[in-house]
Order: C-alpha cells, then structure tokens, then sequence
C-alpha cells in the first residue's frame, strides 16, 4: 500500500498546490489511525467526512478523488468529456461502483488483517512454547551428560575390577596349573612303581607255580671245610633271658655314653662362652671407668651409674669368681650385668656422636677440633697438590725420554755430556778414594813383613852385599821410604829395596830379592 | 703321580682290604687277589660261576663272592688259601649278600625279598629274617659292629628292626609313621637311626638307639622328596638332598635345619671359585704339518672361570618317573669341612661347600657328565670321574686333571681310594690301573688366584 508519509497541516487549504508525485492526504494520518485501530467508523465519520470534504471544496475534491481512484486503477469518476467543456460531469454510477469496489476492497483488507493478527498472535505462542521446550531440551541435556559421566565413573571403576579379578583367575589357573603337573609327576612315579611291584608280583606267581610243580627241592646248605673262629676269640653262647638283658644294658650304656659325651661338649663350649663374656664385661668396665674423672664439670646421668656399676660389678667379679657353676641365677646377673654395660657403652657414644654433631652445628672454633667441612676442603685441596705434582712428574719424565732418545741441540748435548762427565768424575773419584785406602793396607801389610824380615836375617845378607860392592849402604830403610819415593811397584814382602848412595848425593834404587833365610820370615 | 700298569677287570668289582694290604679284583670267575702296593698277585681263586659281588670281611682275613645266577656264594680265605666254603639258596635264590661286621656271618638275601638267611662261619646255626624291606637301602649296619637296622614291611606297614650283631638277637622293632620307607642310615656315632621315605613324600624321621623318635622333618609337601641322605663323619650333621635341587642340612641337637644349600645354574657371588674343565688345543706351527698329523690330544686342563658364571643345565623329561633333577649325590670330606654334591639337572658340575661357613665355597665343571666322586679318607681331597680317560682330583690348594696313560682310552667309570689315600683306584669296563699319589702331594697344578679370600 502506498503509504506516503505527509506532514501536512489538515486544515489547510492549499491542496491543490500539492502534486500527485508528492500525494499527501489531508487526513492521512487518521486514516492509518482507522486502519490499524479497526475502529467502527460510525463515530467519527461525520468528523472525518466534514474534515476532507466541505462546500466550498467539492471540485477539488472531486477532482482528487479521480486522480487517485484512477492511480488505483478505477475507473474516472468524471463522465467522458462531450465537447471541449472544461468542466466535467460527475459520473454518480462510476462513483457508486467506485464506493462499492472500495468497501469491498477494505472488508478484504480487514479480513487479511485479521488473518494475519491470528497469524502473528500464533507464531508468538508458538515461540514461546519452543523457547520452553529448548531450555526443557537443554536441562535435560545436562541431565543426561552428568549421568553419562557418573556412569562412565562406574564403567572404568568396575573394569578396574573386572581386571584384578583376571589376574587373581590367571593365579589361580597358574596355581591350579602347578598342582596339576605336581599330580601328574606323582602319578606317573606311582604308575612306575605299581608297574614295577605288579612286574615282580607277577615273576612271583611264576616262581611259586614252578615250586608247587617241582617236587625235588635243591637241598639249601652250607657246604665248608672247617667252621671258623669267632673274630673275637670267644665261644659262642646260647641265646637266653640274660643275654637279652646283657644287650638292653649294652645299649643304654652305649646312648648314655653318648649323652655324656655330648653333655661334657656342651659343657667346655658353655666355660669358653662365659669365659669371653666376663672377659667382656672386664673391658667395658674398664673402657667406661676413666669417666669418673671427667664428669666433675657435666651433671650426666649416666657416669653417675657408671661409678655406681663399677662397684657393683666388682662386688659381683668376686662372687662369681667363687662360684663357677652354671647356676640359674648366676647366669642371669652375668647377661643381665652384661647387657647393662652394654647399655651404657652405647648412650656414652651417642652421646660422644651427639657432641661432634653439636661442635659442628655451632662452628666451634677450637683449635683442637677441625670442622669436618675444613677437613674436606684441606683433603680436596691436598688431593689437587697431588694431582698437580704427579702430573708435573710425567711431563717431566717424558720430556727427560725424549731428551735421550731424540737428537737435542748442541748446548743441552753439552750439558748433557758435562753432566756425565762429572758423574764419571765423581766415580772416578771414589774409585781413588777406594784405591788409596787398598794402597794403604797393602803398605801397612808390607811394613809388618818387612819389619820381619829385616827383624830376623837381612844384616847378614847386607853385609855380604857391602862387601861384594863396595859401597857403603845407606842403612836399611824401610819400605815405607821407598813409597814415598812414588814406587808403588811390587809390593812384594820379598823385596827390599835398599839405598845406595854414591857420592854426589844420587840414589840409586836396588831392588833384593829376600832370600828365604828361615820360614818365619815369609808370612 | 704315578700309574700302575692296566689289569684286567670285569664287572667294575675291584675292593681294597679294609686294613689296606690287599685289593681285590675279578676277571669273569676268578677272583685274584694283589698286594696294595706291588700288585703283585698274591692268590687266585677260581668260583663256579660269573662274579656278581665281591666283599673283603671286616678283619681282611676272608672274602666274599656271590654268584647271583647260581644262587651261589663262595667265601675264600686268605691265610689259608685250601679253605673254602660254599652256600648255595638253591631255589630261594639269591638278589644281594653281605658280611656281618664281625667277619663271621653272611645275610644272604633271597629272591623276592623273601627272607635274609644269615650264615654262620662258626657255628652250624643258620637265622631267618622274615619280611624284609626291598628298597634303596634296607640294612645298614653301626659303625662299630654291634648293632644292625633292618626296615621291614608287614600287612602294608614299615617297621625298623635293631639286631644286635654279636648274637642276632632282636633288640627293637618298632613301626615307622612312613608310606613306603625308602632308606635307614646310622649315624657315625651309632646312637641315632636316620629313616626316610620315599619320593613321593618328603620324610625324614630320626630315632634314637633304643627306638624312641627324636624328631620328624618335613620340608614341603606334594613335590618330590628326598633322592639322597648322607650323615656327616663327626655325626654333627645330617644332609638330607631333594627333588627340588636343594640340600638341607639338619644339626644333631635340636634336629631342626640350620640351612638350605641351593644348586642354582648361574653363579654370581665373586667369592666363589669356578673351575672349568677346557680342552688343550694341541699347538700346531704353522707352515710345518708334521707328518703323521698328530692325534687330537684329549689333555685337558682347568681355568678357572670369572664369575658371574653359568653352567650347563639338562632339561629333564617331566612325564618319566625317576626324573633327572634334584641332588642325586651327597658326600662329606672325613674331617666334615667340606661337602660334595652334584645337582643332576647340572650333571657335569660338583659342588663342593664349606661346611664351617655353611656357603658354596667351589664349582668344578667338567666337559662331559660326573660319574662318581669320592674323598679321600684321610684328607679333604677329593676325586672325580666321568667317564673320559682321565680323572680329577681337587683339594683346597687347587684341583688338577690328570690323562691317565696308556694307549688307547681307559674310561674311568668308577674310582675307589685306598684306605690311607695314598692310592686310587680307577675302573674302567674291562680294566683297571693304580693311580699313586705322593704323600704330601699338593694337588696345585690349577692354583687358584684368592689372594686373601677366604
């Protein structure tokens, strides 16, 4: 429907200046109103008429009423011009089938109307009841996903189950398994053995058949030349009430014997037992007393029972030294005494263990006492001194190998050589040292023969010399001068050298042979 | 070490006298008897019929020899070798025979089990024993001489029967709480009587002398029991060896167990010496075959193998009876330091514990399955065979293999020591040599590296 909006001013008078383009109707407005309020027009309708159409307007409107009848699609209004007349002649039949046609054109249009408020007013209800149902839908949705998820809870829950019952099935198949194959071994050993006593049950019969059948038996002897002594050389005796009782006796003789022996067993290894044990007892003792000295500064508890162990311990050495036997009581004071010691021994190194841990804890700063973590660092860094030492040892040692065995340059060849050379020196040294004191041995033993010799027969010989040569002797000197002359020669006892001087102070050095005057000489 | 030269031998039977002079062997029929050290022959006998079983009596004066077949046992006399004696079970039969400990009386046990027949070499008197047990180990005998237990089966029940040796008189019977009694031992000290059952159920009951029960053991139950029992020499122990690979070791005062000897395959505790037999490869030089090539040489020697060690184990077959798993062999050194034994799901190793310290203390493994081993009787050393051409001997300064000569093989399936272990005897299927041992020997040839461990 062509709906033109018009702000038009209904009492105003200047329609005619309004063109069709721009259509506005005075009483637009009202007539929308009358539309969509569907009110009866009987009230209004003289308003409405007398508001559209008056006296002085009937041409004009007229007039507009044709011009928008024929926009609609009517017929004109106006009868068909006859002649060149201006004015036109209302056609009354037109305008009747023009009010007709639109009266029924709006009963038509107030039905579609009211057709579609039905249409509207049931598509809103059905809205809303679809809005109901989808948030119905959505509660249930959630409804039905929470459940789903506590049933999948249970589901893993019971498949958990389900899985350890498996396995305790599959343990008791194992189980059932194992026992099986135990029965069937058994079983197969039992048939093996049945076998076997039906095989010799059945050889049994046999043999008895045969004995009932064979009427001559081979006769069962004993056939020896002569009957042998008893192994212990005595006659044999009957068989009587006496022997039987001898034998019972025998028996238990020989079961006490052996109880005895065991008993006496037990006995030495109880001794030596209790032995250690107060032997134990003695050193803890001894290992616990020199607290008594200590505890002035610390109130402890425990050295005040030390003290009071002690006596007590002594008391009880001196009684059980009385009594060694292997009393009830005694036994017990020795473990009880025993276990007591122990006890205490025990608190003291707790106690000596809870001391270190309480230095170290306060970083005492004695100098006696050596936090561990310094202990750690001096070890760690001693440790490095001697990792670093050792390996400066290598490098050195495998520089000193390649020293020798690859050529070196001329100043460490000499240095080298000069390092041997003094070496050599030096060895060359304690050798003349050696064969200087060799030297003076030799010359000490040569003095003794020599003194000897000459002690007991050079005068005569010398004398004999002097006369034969003419030459007055110098004297006899002793070898001892000669060395110092440098003759190392011939260190022989048998040689005496002796000085002739001739005039023009010369010496001449001649060398005798001792002759061999007696066999005292030669030694 | 030295080795005789090879004799002749049938039959595995081959026993030394008891006082240690003689050994006697036997070829088929004949029973020669030699001096210990020359071997020199000292006496032939000859029997009627194929030696099943020879026994020195106690004193050394007589021997034994049973003839199962014939139902015969001839008892020879070796001061006065014209002397002989003849017993013949005629139609009752024969299955074992065995001297007294006093030398003078022979049980002869009858065919079936029937009775034990005991013969008199003194008197004309000859006792029956009804009823007797047919297991494992029915008689045992103390010790000493005096007594002798005998397990017996009546109307379905077992019951130990004590006799007293010198005049076979009945001393105790008393019944046993067992199924079906496997074995009765005396102990060293002939005071207690082991008793146990048979595998199918693990118990092991000791009595006293006079037939009163000290103590019942049990260790588990349903699984297979006791294959094997042994008491130590100073009677201080009991070792009792199961099915299921374990030793357990009850102590004489309270009779309880004092621990579990496991046999496990793989060894992990580094304190513990491991011995392996490795084969010497013979060193060939190379580019100079000699010609003949020679023969692979079996030598062999021990290493000594870092542990953790395993060793060789055997899957034994579940569905057959007598199955080959659990401690088959038990024996104690004579001074009670040491105890050997072999797991026989691990057949080729010995296990040797210190008893002192109740742990392993050695495991010595061969190339091929242990036979039988045997202490000493003087000294902690002990000597094992397999069934190769050589044999082994461990003591605690070491342990050494040892070829014994000969061309051809000699394989030694059973070894028997000397009295006074300066000799062993080693047994092979048709022969047998003397293998002598320095007195003061050490056996060090494989030194183990301990240095400090003990």
């Amino acid at each position: 429907m062509g709906d033109w909006m018009t702000v038009t001013d209904p009492e105003s008078k200047t329609l005619s200046q309004y063109t069709s383009e721009t259509k506005m109707s005075p009483s637009s407005l009202y007539s929308q109103q009358v539309l969509c309020s569907s009110i009866p027009l009987s009230k209004n309708v003289h308003s409405f008429f007398s508001a559209f159409c008056t006296e002085e307007n009937i041409e004009q409107s007229i007039s507009y009423l044709d011009q928008e009848l024929t926009t609609f699609g009517f017929p004109s209004l106006y009868e068909e011009p006859k002649g060149k007349e201006t004015k036109r002649e209302l056609n009354i039949v037109a305008v009747l089938n023009c009010m007709n046609e639109l009266l029924v054109l709006q009963r038509k249009n107030l039905l579609a109307q009211e057709n579609v408020e039905t249409q509207n007013l049931k598509l809103g209800s059905d809205m809303d009841h679809l809005q109901n149902c989808y948030t119905k839908l959505k509660e249930q949705l959630e409804a039905s996903r929470r459940e789903m998820i506590g049933l999948q809870e249970r589901d893993r829950q019971l498949q958990c189950k389900n899985r350890n019952l498996h396995q305790l099935l599959k343990n008791e198949k194992d189980e059932v398994q194992k026992l099986q194959n135990i029965i069937a071994s058994r079983a197969t050993q039992y048939n093996h053995d049945m076998k076997r006593k039906e095989r010799e049950y059945n050889k049994l019969k046999e043999r008895l058949h045969q004995l009932v059948m064979n009427k001559k038996d081979k006769k069962i002897a004993m056939d020896v030349l002569n009957y042998v002594g008893r192994a212990d050389g005595k006659r044999g005796s009957w068989r009587t009430g006496k022997t039987e009782a001898r034998n019972e006796d025998e028996m238990y003789k020989i079961l006490l014997n052996d109880y005895e022996y065991r008993q006496k067993q037990i006995l030495m290894e109880n001794a030596e037992l209790k032995k250690v044990l107060q032997q134990m007892k003695k050193e803890m003792i001894s290992l616990l007393s020199p607290q008594k000295k200590i505890p002035r500064e610390r109130a402890d508890d425990s050295a005040g029972t030390v003290i009071s162990d002690v006596e007590e311990d002594a008391g009880e050495l001196s009684r059980e030294s009385m009594w060694d036997l292997s009393c009830e009581t005694v036994r017990e004071q020795l473990t009880n005494s025993i276990r007591k010691q122990w006890r205490i021994l025990k608190s003291h190194v707790e106690k000596l263990d809870n001391q270190v841990s309480k230095v170290q804890l306060e970083g005492f700063n004695d100098e006696d006492v050596i936090s561990r973590q310094d202990h750690e660092q001096e070890t760690e860094k001693l440790e490095l001194e001697i990792q670093q030492c050792k390996e400066m040892i290598k490098t050195q040692q495998q520089l000193l190998q390649q020293q020798l065995a690859t050529a070196c340059d001329d100043d460490t060849t000499s240095l080298l050589r000069d390092c041997y050379l003094l070496e050599e020196k030096e060895r060359l040294k304690e050798e003349w040292s050696l064969f200087k004191e060799q030297k003076k041995n030799f010359e000490r033993e040569r003095r003794s023969f020599t003194e000897a010799a000459i002690r007991l027969g050079l005068e005569v010989f010398l004398t004999i010399v002097v006369v034969s040569h003419k030459i007055s002797p110098l004297g006899i000197c002793h070898l001892s001068t000669v060395s110092r002359c440098g003759v190392t020669r011939q260190c022989n006892p048998e040689h005496v050298c002796c000085f002739l001087r001739k005039k023009g102070n010369t010496v001449k050095i001649k060398f005798f042979h001792l002759q061999p005057l007696t066999q005292d000489c030669r030694h | 070490m030295n080795f005789s030269e090879v004799f002749r031998l049938s039959g595995l039977l081959c026993r030394f006298s008891p006082d240690g002079k003689y050994l006697a062997s036997c070829v088929q029929y004949r029973l020669v008897v030699r001096d210990a050290n020359s071997l020199q022959i000292l006496q032939l006998y000859t029997c009627l019929d194929q030696i099943q079983h020879v026994e020195w009596s106690a004193d050394s004066l007589f021997i034994l020899c049973a003839m199962y077949k014939r139902g015969l046992v001839q008892v020879w006399s070796l001061e006065q070798p014209e002397w002989h004696c003849k017993i013949d079970e005629g139609s009752a039969g024969l299955v074992a025979s065995c001297w007294s400990p006093d030398g003078r009386h022979i049980l002869n046990t009858t065919e079936f089990h029937l009775r034990i027949t005991v013969w008199s070499l003194c008197t004309k008197s000859v006792s029956y024993i009804k009823y007797p047990k047919a297991c494992q180990q029915g008689i045992t005998f103390t010790r000493d001489g005096r007594y002798m237990a005998l397990a017996e089966r009546r109307d379905c029940k077992d019951y130990v029967s004590v006799f007293v040796c010198s005049d076979w008189q009945l001393l105790r019977h008393f019944d046993t709480d067992t199924q079906d009694l496997a074995g009765v031992e005396w102990a060293p000290n002939g005071c207690v009587l082991a008793v146990w059952d048979t595998c199918l159920e693990y118990k092991v009951l000791l009595y006293s002398l006079d037939g009163r029960l000290l103590s019942a053991f049990c260790a588990y139950e349903w699984s297979l029991g006791v294959k094997s029992v042994a008491w130590s020499p100073s009677s201080q122990f009991l070792a009792v060896g199961s099915y299921d690979g374990k030793v357990r070791i009850l102590n004489h005062v309270t009779w309880k167990m004092i621990t579990e000897l496991g046999h496990p395959a793989a060894i992990s505790n580094p304190k513990i010496v491991v011995y392996k037999e490795a084969q010497k490869s013979p060193k060939l030089g190379l580019g100079h075959l000699p010609f003949p090539p020679p023969r692979a040489t079996s030598e062999s020697k021990y290493e000594i193998a870092s542990v953790p060690a395993s060793l060789q184990t055997l899957k034994p077959l579940t569905d057959r009876a007598n199955p080959k798993i659990g401690v088959g062999m038990l024996a104690f050194s004579p001074d009670s330091y040491f105890l050997a034994t072999r797991n026989d799901n691990v057949p080729n190793a010995v296990w040797v514990w210190d008893m002192q310290k109740l742990r392993l203390f050695v495991v010595l493994e061969q190339l091929s399955p242990v036979r039988s081993f045997q202490w000493d009787p003087q000294q902690p050393r002990l000597a094992i065979c397999t069934g190769g051409s050589k044999v082994y001997l461990w003591s605690p300064a070491g342990c050494a293999s040892v070829q014994v000569p000969g061309e051809g093989d000699f394989p030694v399936l059973s070894l028997c020591w000397h009295c006074s272990g300066d000799s062993l005897a080693l047994l092979s299927k048709d022969h047998f040599c003397l293998c002598f041992l320095e007195t003061g020997e050490g056996v060090g040839l494989a030194v183990r590296q301990r240095d400090g461990h003990t």
